[in-house]
């Protein structure tokens, strides 16, 4: 039993997401917010799929193969941009200027981080926490426009909403384990640990949101064709 | 406190904060989205209850026009009709050579016919069969006066356990009825026409049927909605200040129109 919730909490990043791409699959939404989302789901599932597997099997990888963590890097930089995109896209094109140039403002500065300050063969501290605060703000400004917003769309049901709550929930948790990721796998491993499987948890919570969202895109599309 | 305690106090501590924070925004916005989904359900509320008012004050108008038209048919072209009949009545016909008596006789007539026609508008237009005898009376008798000039087989089998004191809600439902048979009779070419009404609870359903030409439920849906459908208007309004419903259908042995409106009734 313990064994398999070993597996179970190894592989939950893979599994996880295999939620919402079943939606996805099954159902095939054609909601114009859908399509961050689908190709954030397979790039995703791609980059867990090989950090997993590197991790599993790493006794019979070659030494240039040992090392997964540019997986996880890659992963987070997906996460801004997809999760970027998706957000900006729900609200005016007008107003959302600033956070396009802020995007690309971080590109910049992620690159220059890698070519100059750190190895992109390490869990990157500064990645990931820029990740959860831009995500955090993106999330947040998409909140306070719901609250100031006086048409008749019930946000609550809205699929952004689903993907806004699931990514901020991750965001608001795994911000401080990766700001102190190395103080903590260092100095106290155990904790450390717990902290993983608890961001582990915070994914699983963030697909089944994506779910949602996805299952929600579906409603409104066939809601749309039935009062065409 | 060493500084690696400190390290995981700083991060439980911060996950915490965040998850309140988070927490705290998701509230907000649920209880704005709620009292903004409260302030839109008002609204549509006070909108459909104005649309209602002026519904009910576009039939009670219309209502009472019919009542001052049929009034003054009964009362003052009826009169003067009588009164030219009595004139026309005290020629002496023995008098007049062969060709006048024919025109005398023919005059008589048609000034008969006149007569009659303007009572029947006049009653048609006017309710008085429904106060006095009820929704059930005033479709039988309708149905009598309006199928007798015709050529359709009309009957009519209504639920005797249906009496009401409300005639304004059976006023609206005896005009849709009358709406709905003079439509049949003018485009529908039918042969055969049949209401029948039952009490099922509070709710009155009447159905009529005829094997003529009709309307399906989409066809009354677009037509009721066109500017000149003065009449299939009327009778969606009247629905609506009801509270009913009206479908219309087509089966092999013709159309029927189904009405169902809420009722009070009055302990037989």
């Amino acid at each position: 039993m313990n064994s398999i919730l070993f597996q179970l909490n190894e592989w939950a990043e893979v599994w996880s997401l295999l939620i919402p791409l079943a939606i996805l699959i099954a159902y095939r939404p054609t909601h114009k917010l859908v399509r961050p989302v689908r190709i954030y789901l397979f790039v995703a599932l791609f980059l867990n799929l090989a950090a997993i597997v590197l991790y599993a099997f790493h006794s019979y990888m070659p030494p240039f193969l040992d090392n997964n963590n540019i997986y996880y890097n890659l992963h987070s930089v997906a996460r801004v941009l997809f999760f970027g995109w998706f957000i900006i896209s729900i609200r005016p094109q007008k107003s959302m200027t600033p956070y396009k140039i802020g995007l690309v403002l971080y590109l910049g500065l992620i690159l220059l981080n890698f070519v100059f300050l750190e190895s992109p063969l390490y869990i990157s501290s500064r990645l990931h926490a820029a990740e959860g605060l831009i995500l955090i703000v993106l999330c947040s400004s998409f909140f306070l426009y719901t609250m100031q917003d006086e048409s008749d769309t019930n946000w609550v049901k809205h699929s952004s909403f689903f993907v806004c709550v699931g990514i901020g929930l991750y965001e608001v948790t795994t911000l401080f384990i990766y700001l102190f990721f190395y103080q903590l796998s260092s100095a106290h491993k155990e904790f450390g640990e717990v902290t993983m499987t608890i961001r582990k948890m915070c994914f699983v919570l963030l697909c089944l949101a994506l779910g949602s969202a996805l299952y929600q895109m579906v409603k409104a599309g066939l809601a749309k064709s039935k009062t065409n | 406190m060493n500084q690696q305690t400190d390290i995981r106090f700083l991060v439980i501590i911060g996950i915490a904060a965040m998850l309140l924070l988070f927490a705290s925004f998701l509230v907000a916005l649920i209880i704005s989205q709620r009292k903004k989904l409260k302030y839109q359900l008002n609204l549509q509320s006070l909108k459909e209850q104005q649309q209602n008012q002026l519904i009910e004050a576009a039939v009670r108008s219309e209502e009472t026009e019919r009542h001052r038209i049929a009034e003054t048919l009964h009362d003052e072209v009826g009169a003067i009709l009588s009164s030219a009949k009595l004139h026309l009545l005290g020629i002496k016909a023995a008098s007049l050579d062969e060709r006048d008596q024919q025109m005398h006789e023919k005059g008589r007539g048609l000034l008969n016919e006149v007569i009659k026609k303007v009572r029947g508008i006049s009653h048609n237009l006017h309710s008085n069969i429904l106060k006095e005898f009820g929704l059930n009376e005033a479709i039988r008798d309708f149905i009598k006066k309006t199928v007798s000039s015709s050529a359709i087989e009309a009957d009519t089998d209504l639920d005797e356990k249906y009496i009401s004191e409300h005639h304004e809600e059976d006023i609206s439902t005896y005009r849709m009825v009358q709406e709905l048979v003079n439509n049949i009779l003018k485009y529908a070419n039918a042969k055969e026409l049949k209401i029948s009404s039952s009490l099922k609870g509070s709710e009155l359903q009447l159905e009529i049927f005829h094997n003529g030409e009709g309307l399906t439920q989409e066809q009354f849906e677009e037509l009721s909605f066109r500017k000149e459908g003065l009449g299939l208007k009327n009778i969606r309004n009247r629905i609506i200040l009801l509270k009913g419903s009206i479908r219309f259908s087509k089966d092999a042995d013709g159309y029927r129109i189904y009405i169902s409106v809420p009722v009070k009734t009055v302990a037989a």
